[in-house]
């Protein structure tokens, strides 16, 4: 009894002194075992993943491939778009894709200028999501073009007709904008990788050698060099982060520019904004989950990181409903026929299986569970909900592409939409092309970068206050 | 005849209670070195881990602007302004209801592109003040990626025992003439 009673009060007084270890900053172990660490799983691979290498190549070859060049041969009329819904599934997933592409932007740059320590392990990967999924995403807007070969005609620069793309127009600027994100991305993710790529430089031999030898540029180590890459670092998160807004919220004004119900709103931007970091940020957990498990970079990717970024779901579901709301109330309040109908039509019609699992799967169960430690500390429970949040998103934006194009101010000229085979193969094509890409990055590009988890060590240290021992940060710069 | 020589020190990072920040020897050698009359920019250092300036009592850095990053938002800012406005005006695209320049509608375009431009002008300006891509032999070596930090000093041949000795005296695991070799 008395000893409960100590037990207790020492609880109160004394308050558990966290385990210095179980943080990945105050656990440095050499330098030469965190890059061996890290090389391991890149430098061999078992057979089951030359197997899954494989099932995936032989689905984007028949998915993506194979069906596209039978759509190339026999028509766009092979898929269900047909007036009013003249985009489908195709627009839908290449929305989608662009969304994902948010993730690591966010977890990156915008971590980064403000100095979220946690973000040290988990940048690379995330910003290796940024570039393979717009490859994923920028596959659509060709595939849907129906005759893919006249895409050049959206490039700025005369074609036989000397006819110059229209600069006015939102699809000229998409084409700009995700250019833009999709170099400025691949420069965002190359240039930290660099101190990475000379220490697997030194650390290989025959191919291996000769492919780091080249993409390390000749880095040495040298102090100028940490110290100019750490300039054009600071200077690209900058510059990124209004290039990640703009990117999706001109996404969004091909929708909002028109006169669509549904579309035509001016929270259009900002709320395709949100959902991409939400649905992007989601990703970033399910991929870093089985990374982790993988890869057995366990010592790298731990849990206050997932509870870290499983905090900023949550963040990013109240956000994801605030603008939900804003849209919803307004058209529902606004009394506009057509808006009431389209409303109806998602939530007693056709749509209305998909919009409320939408709901479900990105409000009740994030903000149901999320709140809880106990639910952001299990890998599985994560796994499932951010897994669930993604599919969410997807009917989110199945729902406002050819969900929304159903019903219009004419009803008159109201229809149906179910998409077609061909339409689902290439969608679920690129899934498979996004995990094929991830998986043969990951034994190229080491995944973690160690230069900046030694960097966050050496900031890190552990002090005692009073009662309580607390972690300090030191100033790097 | 070269009156001018290196030498390369390695010093391990790793001490007790220190597993990757003891630079203590290593500052130690620069102190003695400054002693021994060397100048800043006769010493360089390579290193796995990105110490900075300060931890390794050295003088920061300075860049005041970065140019080249300047210039290429510069030039995208220009490349976007010949396309919104001088393509309009070589190939006119007349829309009823909009004006034939419109203002709100290059804000786009200008934006997108003169960020593309500060985007690879930074990626320019790294590459062209630490002298990227390298294929020249370099002194080098890999043991930095082993928990040590490795000093370059330059210096006139007259002093090499003294900056041996510095160097070894001051923790210095091995000290060698360095010879440059592909990386």
């Amino acid at each position: 009894m008395l000893a409960d009673a100590q037990t207790k009060f020492k609880n109160l007084v004394w308050p558990h002194e966290e385990n210095p270890r179980e943080r990945l900053l105050l656990d440095p172990i050499p330098q030469e075992e965190m890059n061996q660490i890290m090389l391991k799983p890149m430098l061999s691979a078992s057979p089951a993943y030359w197997l899954v290498v494989a099932i995936l190549a032989a689905i984007v070859a028949v998915c993506i491939f194979g069906v596209w060049a039978y759509q190339i041969r026999w028509g766009m009329g092979i898929d269900g778009t047909r007036r009013p819904v003249g985009w489908g599934i195709f627009i839908s997933t290449f929305v989608f894709w662009i969304g994902i592409s948010h993730s690591g932007t966010f977890v990156s740059a915008i971590l980064r200028v403000f100095n979220a320590e946690f973000r040290r392990p988990i940048t690379r990967a995330a910003e290796l999501m940024v570039t393979i999924s717009l490859a994923c995403g920028g596959l659509f807007p060709v595939v849907h073009l129906g005759r893919m070969w006249v895409v050049y005609f959206m490039v700025p620069m005369p074609n036989q007709r000397q006819l110059w793309p229209n600069l006015q127009s939102a699809l000229v600027w998409d084409l700009l904008a995700i250019t833009t994100y999709l170099i400025s991305s691949t420069i965002y993710v190359y240039l930290p990788m660099i101190p990475d790529l000379a220490m697997a430089r030194d650390h290989t031999t025959g191919w291996r050698h000769a492919l780091y030898k080249i993409t390390s540029l000749g880095w040495r180590g040298a102090e100028y060099e940490f110290h100019y890459l750490h300039k054009a670092l600071n200077i690209m998160a900058l510059a990124i982060i209004p290039i990640m807004f703009s990117v999706h919220t001109i996404v969004a004004w091909d929708f909002a520019m028109t006169q669509q119900i549904g579309w035509s709103t001016s929270i259009l931007g900002p709320y395709f904004v949100i959902g991409a970091i939400f649905s992007g940020v989601s990703a970033v957990i399910t991929l870093l989950l089985v990374v982790r498990r993988t890869m057995h970079l366990e010592y790298f990717l731990r849990p206050e990181h997932f509870d870290a970024l499983a905090k900023l779901v949550l963040i990013f579901a109240i956000s994801w409903v605030y603008f939900f709301f804003n849209d919803f109330f307004v058209e529902w309040y606004g009394g506009e026929a057509a808006g009431h109908a389209l409303l109806s039509f998602q939530m007693h019609g056709g749509l209305a299986p998909y919009w409320w699992a939408m709901l479900v799967l990105n409000i009740v169960i994030p903000l149901g569970t999320l709140w809880s430690k106990k639910v952001r500390s299990s890998p599985i429970a994560l796994f499932l909900i951010t897994i669930g949040i993604n599919i969410g998103m997807y009917l989110e934006r199945v729902i406002i592409v050819p969900g929304f194009l159903q019903r219009n101010r004419m009803p008159f000229n109201w229809g149906e939409y179910t998409p077609r085979l061909p339409e689902l193969s290439i969608a679920f094509g690129t899934l498979a092309f996004f995990i094929l890409l991830y998986m043969l990055a990951s034994k190229i590009i080491p995944l973690i970068p160690v230069w900046e988890v030694l960097e966050g060590q050496l900031s890190h240290s552990r002090r005692r206050i009073g009662q309580t021992v607390v972690t300090s940060v030191a100033d790097l710069e | 005849m070269p009156t001018r020589m290196t030498l390369l020190g390695l010093f391990n990072t790793t001490g007790p209670g220190h597993p990757i920040d003891y630079l203590g020897p290593v500052t130690g050698a620069m102190d003695s070195l400054r002693i021994l009359g060397l100048r800043e920019q006769d010493m360089a250092l390579m290193m796995g881990v990105p110490y900075t300036s300060k931890m390794l009592g050295r003088p920061k850095i300075h860049e005041r602007i970065p140019w080249v990053t300047l210039i290429g938002a510069l030039i995208g800012l220009g490349t976007a302004w010949a396309l919104t406005f001088a393509t309009q005006f070589h190939y006119p695209i007349r829309v009823g209801g909009r004006p034939f320049w419109g203002n709100p509608t290059a804000w786009i375009p200008i934006f997108e592109l003169t960020m593309l431009g500060l985007m690879l002008g930074t990626l320019f300006n790294f590459l062209w003040k630490c002298a990227f891509p390298s294929t020249q032999p370099q002194v080098y070596n890999p043991d930095i990626n082993h928990g040590r930090i490795a000093l370059e000093a330059k210096f006139d041949m007259r002093y090499e025992d003294d900056v041996q000795r510095a160097m070894l005296e001051n923790g210095a695991e091995q000290v060698y003439e360095p010879e440059k070799k592909p990386l």
